[in-house]
Parts: structure tokens; C-alpha cells; sequence
């Protein structure tokens, strides 16, 4: 390990500069445009943050044996009850802290200073008609504009405001002083197991607690929000991609809001924080424009099925491949009850109940029933032939199944119009009243979808938390862990497990309604594996078995590709690169459940009794007291 | 209160259990000792219904269910239930349950659910309360782990939580499959301890045991298991007594 001096910090600045430098060349600011300064801090921050985890020294955990945190991925880390100080003192023990605080900021204003020389060098060269030279002339001047916020015609002509080069050096030394606080919070093992208690108890050790929590707590959102709505001051010129820049923001600002709820107090304090949330989030469909809301529209719908696929898979622990057979099943039925397309089988069946056909036949609240009991039903015909199928064995025939779905619609021709598809499906009403007076004035049609897709998925988080800690869950969980002594306690393995599917087709039926509704018209080809693929995916990356882990988890793999079209070709790779990240940085997920916590580090390092301990306690059983638990240890804390 | 009749069990083909009878009288602790792959986990097994028998019967008692003695203790009656043809959640919610052999805690449920797992089939609050701090006193260390994760809790506090949460569905008879598996010396006394306090509150017990000599001791009968087959029965004294026993299993 390199001891951290003057020296290496510069050294680090020098090579995230070269780095960044390179992305210049490469001309990935000029596809950003104007967020290109925002993106590449952020860039260094993850830079200066993995260089500070590797080369500072150990901070705190004087006492404790062995470096056993070292080089464990995820943030299990910390035993409780060793604090050493309070406060701010509390997060950095000894002078390991201040240093990598300190090698941050040396990063972070070398970097700066060298991104914001090189941009005023380029903009005066510009400026002053000096010709670069011509390989570079091409693409060099767009990047540099995007970097400083202008066009290149703007250099030419306009003076560039002076102060943009304060707030480049200004961002990047932000830029290190945050990664490498994250790096000490990460490392400081005297507190709280968690990065999310950690983070909570510092703030608890402030003075003017409760204004201090909330403070904490809003900034963040308060200031995104702020800048979804107004631009970056300097930098408002978001350029050719600034739907693209707003939409990012969105999704950072939603997913920072349920950071902040998980963060806040059980409680009082999490409630307000959920209100003000919920509000914020309710406000968006009529902010955004168009584009934005028809992808908050999609990310929300795909919530819907990450919380429905999270039943099965998350709580029953039934790997579901073929998830999309339902989201299929809900988005057909609602376009059978609603579009001018008619199929024999359902005239003639429609006859034979009596009914005359006419168009649309339900609206879609009353369709919603309706499609939500067809997913159900197709959920208990696929887990009855499965009952007795586990892991691999399950996940291929559920694999299957999806695709007979999908086979099926592309070619019973008559009775789904084959690839043809369903056109004209109609859009939601309320109370009686048609679609088209939702989507006038202050709501676009897309923001009327997304309202309806914000309020639905409310309602399937609720109950799907509300499943969580019912008895019905612990079945599931107990059933997860171990079947035969599920069954021995009582629970009914087949009647649970037909339950996991049910519920969970439900919900994908519900989604596949607003899906169908929101596509209008939907084919055969909207329904492949992928769309399962996807659901599966977002749940691992948020966090198995964590709603608000799975609502991160539908904004960063249904939201962020859309911001990524900025980057045209680089999109697929830039965003394999962020996943791979973010399961190498949290491979329980974005924000996973409690219990998932307990399965991803297993033994060491968890809670009082580690398995290195179990021997002593053991024999020292009948004379020993209780023992010391985190509890105990924070509620001291503040005093 | 508990019969089985010539009870033949197989994995696949291979034929574990050979025709078990025994008997269990309410109020006992009837221990079934032998040496590993005797079958004792098996007929456990096949009492819970997690394996089912392929012949012979199994039999709880009628007045099981109500508590009362049975009308004609040790012997299957006609009116009684027969074990064997139910599945394995209807066995426990007739109020047979079972410790299993290795813990099997759930292990990423808290303490608490996993005694609420215990309950699942019952649906008095006041009952699942009321046993809830029974097991506590039994285990005043569980209280204190109570949200902790069962994975987290070390192998005698494990044990523990699995007899807690078979002693949360307030069972007739409780099976315990090698409570003292894997414990310390100390703690296997504990855990002794503890299932003969149980029984004083009138559980009836049926104890499988590596531990022939812990177990005999506690025990009022005894039955001795060897490749599926009960080669010898009687009181537990008796077979304490007995040279073949006390060669065989007892090490002495």
C-alpha cells in the first residue's frame, strides 16, 4: 500500500486529468453537451473514490483483530460499540480521516485546475481565430464548448463568462472531497454496520438534531428538484440535450428521495419524509415534458413488475424467467376490452353470453379487474406444473412458458391479429370522463399515463409491503429457506406457492394494462424475453426482497439507457460499465432488504456473535450477562 | 397417544425403514437410540409426514386432540387419525412438531418469526402470546435476540430457537430430533435440562438421540434402532442396565 502524501494525491489528480482528458478526445462531452462537466465529476469522483479505498491507510479500528474488512466488496462492515468520539470526530478516528480528506482535496483541485487551464487555454486559442490542429479541429472545439458550457460559435463570438473556470475547479474539488469522504465512511469501522446507519448517525450527532436530520434529509432533493426545474447556475445552457440532462436529474432526485426515507427515523420523521416525497414525485408528471414523462411512464410501469416479480423471486424464492407471459396476458386482455379489433372467438363468445359488441366494451378501470384476474389465472396454470420443480430446473420451464405466451399471440392470427397486432387501444379515463381531458393544458398525454402509473404502483408497493411482514410472507420466506420444515411448521406448500404466482402475475397484469394503454398499439414482439430479462435484472440491481430498492433499481435500468442516448453508440457499453460497477460496489443491490443482508455476508462480522466467537459464548452461556447490541451502542452515542 | 404400526419407509429403493412399531404414552419421554443410518431421522421423518410411509400405520391418539387421556392408551383404535395418509402441514396442525435434526432455523427471519413461523398454524393471539413467554422463560436468551437474524445466533442459541419454535405451536407431542448435536458439553446439559423441565409441564416427548447415555438417563422408555429395524425396547433404566447396550452405544 502506497502511504498517502502530497505527492501521490497530485499524482492521482494527474492521472484522473489524463483520464478525463482522454474522454475529451474521445469526444464524449461534445455528445453530452452542456452536462458534460456534472458527468466527467462524477467520473472522477468514482475515480479519486476507488483510488482512496485502495491506497489509504486503515482508519480507526484500533483494537479490533485483523483487517478482515479489507478488500471485502459491499459494506458489511464495523463492529458495534467501539466508538471512539462523537460527531464528526466519530467518522474520522485518529488522523487516518483527515488525511484522505485531505488527499481528496489535493486530487480534486489538481484535476480542476488542470480540466479548467486546459478548457481556457482552448477557448482563447479559439477565440482569438488560432487554427489547432486539423485532426483535432473537428471534434476538439465541440468537446471544449460542452466542457464550458457554450457552443463553439458562442467562443467566437462572445466572451466566455470568467467565472465558469472557478466552478470547473470548484466541481472537481467537490468532486474528491465527496469521494473521499464516501471512501472514510466506507472505512470507518467504530460505527454503525451500514453506510445508510452510518450516514444516519452522524447526522443524529449533530447539534440542532432534528433541523439537522431534516436538513440533511431534504438538501439533497430539495436541491435536485431545484435544478430538474431551473438548471445548474452556470451551466444552464444544458445544449442540444437538455431533455436528455432533465430526465437525469429526475431520476437522481426520485432516487435520493428514497435514500432520504430510508435514511430518516422509523416513524414520525420517515412518514414526513415519504409525504414530501410522494409530492414531489406527484408533481413531476406535470413539470416534465413529453419524453421525459413517457419514460418516468415506462420506469413506473416497470416497478409494477419488479415489486410483482419480487414476490415470486424475491419473497417465495421461485426463479420466474417467463414473467413476461403475464405482463403479455394483462397488456392482450385490456386490448381485447378496449381496441376497434375484434376476434371471432370473442364476438361469438360475446354472443353467446348475450352481450352486444360494442367499442370500446370496458373502460379501463373497470378493465383492470378483469385483466388482473386473466394474469392471476395464467399465474396458477403456470405454477401448477412447476409445484414440484426447484432452482434451474423451474427457471428453464418458466423460460418457456414466457415464450409459449409470446409464440402464442404472434400466431393465433385470429384470435390476436398475429404480428399484425392490436391498434388503437384507448387510454384511461376517470369518473366517466374521456382520456383527451387529462392530456389538455398542464398534463401531456404521457404525463397523464405516468400520473396513472405513479398512483398504481403506490398501491401494488403497498400491498407488497404490506405482504412483506404479514403471515403470508413469513410462509414464503420460512418456504425459501427450507420447504420441508415450512411444511412441518404447517404451511400449506402448494396453496403458498400458487399464491406467490398468483399475486405476482397480478401485478405484471396491472403493468401490462398501462403498458398496452400507453403504447396504444401493441405487437407480439413488445412481449419477449427481454422485457422478463429486464424485470429480473432491475430487481437484482436494486436490491432483492427491498421495494424501494427495486423503484432505484427501474430507474437505473429503464431510465438511465434513455439518458445515455446522448452517447449515441457508447450507450450499451457505458451502461454494462455502470452495472458492472454498481454490482462490484453494492452486490446486495442499490438498497437491499434486511434479510438479503443477512444472506450476502453470511457469518463474519455480523452482529455481536460472529462464528469465531460462537465457541466461547457457548461455554460461557449460563454466567454471562446480555450482551452489548447496536442498539445500545447508538442510543449512547448522542449524549 | 402416538402408535406406529410396522412402518416401512424407502429413499427411492433403498428400503430405510424395515416395519418401526413403537408406542408413545402421553406424558413420556420415549428416546430412540442408535447408531448413525439407523433410521431414526427417518422415522421422524416419516411421523412428520415430510417422508411418507409406504407401509403400516401411524396412529394419534383421538383424545389426543382434546387433551384428555386416551380411551385406550397404547392400543390404535378405530377412531383414531391415521398419520400416515395426511401430508406434512396437516401432521402439524394436528399438533405433532418437530425439532429437526441439524436446526434448520430459518435463518434469515428474525428470532421472532421464527417463533411465529412456530404458530403459523394457530390463529389465537392470546394463546401464541401466552406460549411466546413460556418460551422465554425456558430461553431467556432468545428474548434478547429477538430481532436478530436466526443465521446470527450461535449453535446452542439455534437449538434453542428451534425447540422454541416447535414448542410454539403448542404441539401434543414434540419430536426432537439430536437436540445435542454439535454442542458443547455444557450446553448439552443445558438443553437436557431443559427438555426434562418441558416434559415436568407435561409435553410428551419422543427424543432421537445420538447421546444414548444423556438420553436414556432423561428418558422413561426406550427403544434401540440398527438399520431400521428395533432390535431392542424397554425402560430406559433397563436398557441403561443392559451389557449389549452399554456396548454398543453407551462406550463402556
Amino acid at each position: 500500500m502506497t502511504p498517502v502524501s502530497a505527492n501521490g494525491a497530485i499524482r492521482n489528480g494527474l492521472i484522473a486529468f489524463a483520464f478525463l482528458g482522454y474522454l475529451i478526445l474521445i469526444g464524449i462531452p461534445g455528445r453530452l453537451g452542456g452536462s458534460a462537466l456534472p458527468v466527467l465529476a462524477l467520473v472522477a469522483a468514482l475515480f479519486f473514490w476507488v483510488k482512496l479505498r485502495f491506497d489509504a491507510p486503515d482508519t480507526g479500528g484500533a483494537g479490533l483483530p485483523g483487517g478482515s474488512a479489507e478488500g471485502k466488496p459491499g459494506w458489511q462492515i464495523g463492529a458495534p460499540g467501539q466508538s471512539s468520539g462523537r460527531g464528526v470526530g466519530a467518522l474520522f478516528p485518529g488522523r487516518g480521516g483527515t488525511l484522505v480528506l485531505r488527499h481528496g482535496l489535493l486530487a480534486g483541485v489538481t484535476t480542476g485546475l488542470l480540466i479548467a487551464g486546459m478548457s481556457l487555454a482552448f477557448a482563447s486559442a479559439i477565440g482569438s481565430g488560432a487554427s489547432i490542429q486539423p485532426v483535432l479541429d473537428k471534434i476538439v472545439p465541440v468537446n471544449v464548448g460542452a466542457l464550458i458550457g457554450v457552443s463553439p460559435g458562442q467562443i467566437a463570438n462572445d466572451d466566455v463568462p470568467l467565472f465558469r473556470y472557478p466552478l470547473q475547479v470548484l466541481f472537481f474539488t467537490v468532486a474528491g472531497l465527496f469521494a473521499a469522504l464516501a471512501a472514510v465512511a466506507a472505512r470507518a469501522r467504530n460505527l454503525q454496520t451500514t453506510s445508510m446507519a452510518r450516514l444516519s448517525a452522524y447526522l443524529d450527532s449533530l447539534p440542532f438534531r432534528t433541523t439537522a436530520r431534516f436538513a440533511g434529509i431534504a438538501l439533497p432533493f430539495l436541491l435536485l428538484a431545484y435544478i430538474v426545474w431551473l438548471g445548474i447556475p452556470g451551466v444552464s445552457a444544458f445544449g442540444s440535450n437538455e431533455g436528455t440532462v432533465r430526465l437525469l436529474f429526475t431520476l437522481i432526485a426520485t432516487g435520493s428521495g428514497l435514500f432520504a426515507i430510508r435514511l430518516a427515523h422509523p416513524g414520525r420523521e420517515q412518514k414526513i419524509v415519504a409525504l414530501l416525497l410522494a409530492l414531489g414525485v406527484l408533481t413531476m408528471p406535470f413539470i416534465l415534458d413529453q419524453f421525459q414523462n413517457s419514460v418516468m411512464g415506462l420506469v413506473f410501469i416497470f416497478v409494477m413488475m419488479g415489486l410483482g416479480l419480487n414476490i415470486v423471486v424475491g419473497y417465495a424464492g421461485l426463479l420466474d424467467l417467463g414473467y413476461v407471459a403475464f405482463f403479455a396476458i394483462g397488456a392482450y386482455t385490456y386490448a381485447f376490452l378496449s381496441a376497434p379489433f375484434s376476434s371471432p372467438y370473442i364476438s361469438n363468445l360475446l354472443n353467446l353470453l348475450g352481450i352486444s359488441p360494442e367499442i370500446p366494451l370496458l373502460g379501463y378501470w373497470t378493465a383492470l379487474p378483469v385483466a388482473m384476474l386473466t394474469a392471476a389465472i395464467g399465474g396458477i396454470l403456470l405454477g401448477i406444473p412447476v409445484l414440484r420443480l426447484r432452482g434451474d430446473y423451474l427457471a428453464i420451464v418458466t423460460l418457456g412458458f414466457g415464450e409459449i405466451i409470446r409464440l402464442f399471440m404472434l400466431n393465433l392470427g385470429e384470435l390476436t391479429n398475429g404480428p399484425r397486432g392490436i391498434l388503437e387501444i384507448s387510454q384511461p379515463g376517470l369518473f366517466g370522463l374521456p382520456p383527451q381531458s387529462f392530456s389538455s393544458g398542464l398534463l401531456s398525454s404521457q404525463g397523464w399515463i405516468f400520473l396513472v402509473a405513479l398512483v398504481s404502483s403506490a398501491v401494488v408497493a403497498f400491498v407488497a409491503i404490506r405482504l412483506n411482514d404479514s403471515r403470508l410472507g413469513r410462509a414464503w420466506f420460512a418456504m425459501q429457506e427450507d420447504e420441508d420444515v415450512a411444511e412441518a411448521t404447517g404451511v400449506h406448500l402448494v396453496r403458498t406457492k400458487l399464491l406467490a404466482f398468483a399475486i405476482g402475475a397480478t401485478f405484471a397484469g396491472m403493468a401490462g394494462q398501462l403498458y398496452a394503454s400507453r403504447q396504444i398499439n401493441i405487437f407480439p414482439e413488445n412481449f419477449s424475453l427481454f422485457v422478463s430479462i429486464d424485470a429480473l435484472a432491475l430487481i437484482i440491481v436494486g436490491g432483492i426482497g427491498s421495494p424501494a430498492g427495486i423503484v432505484l433499481g427501474a430507474l437505473a435500468l429503464k431510465g438511465l439507457p434513455e439518458v445515455l442516448r446522448g452517447v449515441d453508440e457508447y450507450r450499451i457499453v457505458t451502461f454494462a460499465a455502470l452495472l458492472v460497477i454498481m454490482m462490484i460496489v453494492r452486490p446486495a443491490g442499490i438498497l437491499p432488504s434486511a434479510r438479503r443482508r443477512v444472506q450476502v455476508s453470511p457469518t463474519d462480522e455480523q452482529g455481536p456473535t460472529t462464528a469465531a466467537e460462537e465457541r466461547e459464548n457457548d461455554a460461557s452461556l449460563p454466567a454471562q450477562g446480555p450482551p452489548a447490541r447496536p442498539e445500545d451502542a447508538r442510543s449512547e452515542e448522542p449524549a | 397417544m402416538l402408535i406406529l404400526d410396522s412402518v416401512h419407509t424407502y429413499y427411492g429403493h433403498i428400503h430405510a425403514l424395515k416395519g418401526i412399531s413403537l408406542t408413545v404414552n402421553q406424558g413420556e419421554i420415549v428416546t430412540l437410540i442408535g447408531s448413525n443410518g439407523a433410521g431414526k431421522t427417518t422415522t421422524l421423518n416419516t411421523i412428520s409426514g415430510v417422508l411418507p410411509a409406504r407401509a403400516g400405520a401411524i396412529y394419534l391418539q383421538e383424545n389426543a386432540r382434546s387433551g384428555g387421556p386416551p380411551a385406550h392408551p397404547g392400543r390404535a383404535n378405530d377412531s383414531d387419525i391415521r398419520l400416515d395418509q395426511l401430508p406434512a402441514h396437516q401432521v402439524a396442525r394436528l399438533g405433532v412438531s418437530q425439532s429437526p435434526e441439524g436446526r434448520k432455523i430459518f435463518a434469515r427471519l428474525s428470532v421472532q418469526e421464527n417463533l411465529a413461523m412456530g404458530a403459523f398454524a394457530r390463529a389465537d393471539a392470546d394463546g401464541i402470546s401466552q406460549d411466546l413467554e413460556r418460551v422465554f422463560q425456558l430461553f431467556p436468551r432468545l428474548q434478547e435476540r429477538l430481532s436478530q437474524p436466526g443465521g446470527t445466533l450461535s449453535g446452542g442459541e439455534q437449538q434453542m430457537l428451534a425447540i422454541g419454535r416447535a414448542l410454539m405451536s403448542r404441539p401434543r407431542i414434540l419430536l426432537l430430533d439430536e437436540p445435542s448435536m454439535g454442542l458443547a458439553p455444557i450446553l448439552v446439559q443445558q438443553i437436557f435440562q431443559i427438555i426434562r423441565e418441558i416434559n415436568a409441564q407435561g409435553m410428551t416427548i419422543l427424543l432421537v438421540e445420538q447421546n444414548a447415555q444423556a438420553a436414556l438417563h432423561i428418558a422413561n422408555r426406550g427403544y434401540v434402532l440398527e438399520t431400521g429395524n428395533i432390535v431392542l425396547s424397554g425402560d430406559a433404566q433397563d436398557l441403561l442396565a443392559d451389557p449389549q447396550v452399554a456396548e454398543a452405544y453407551l462406550g463402556i
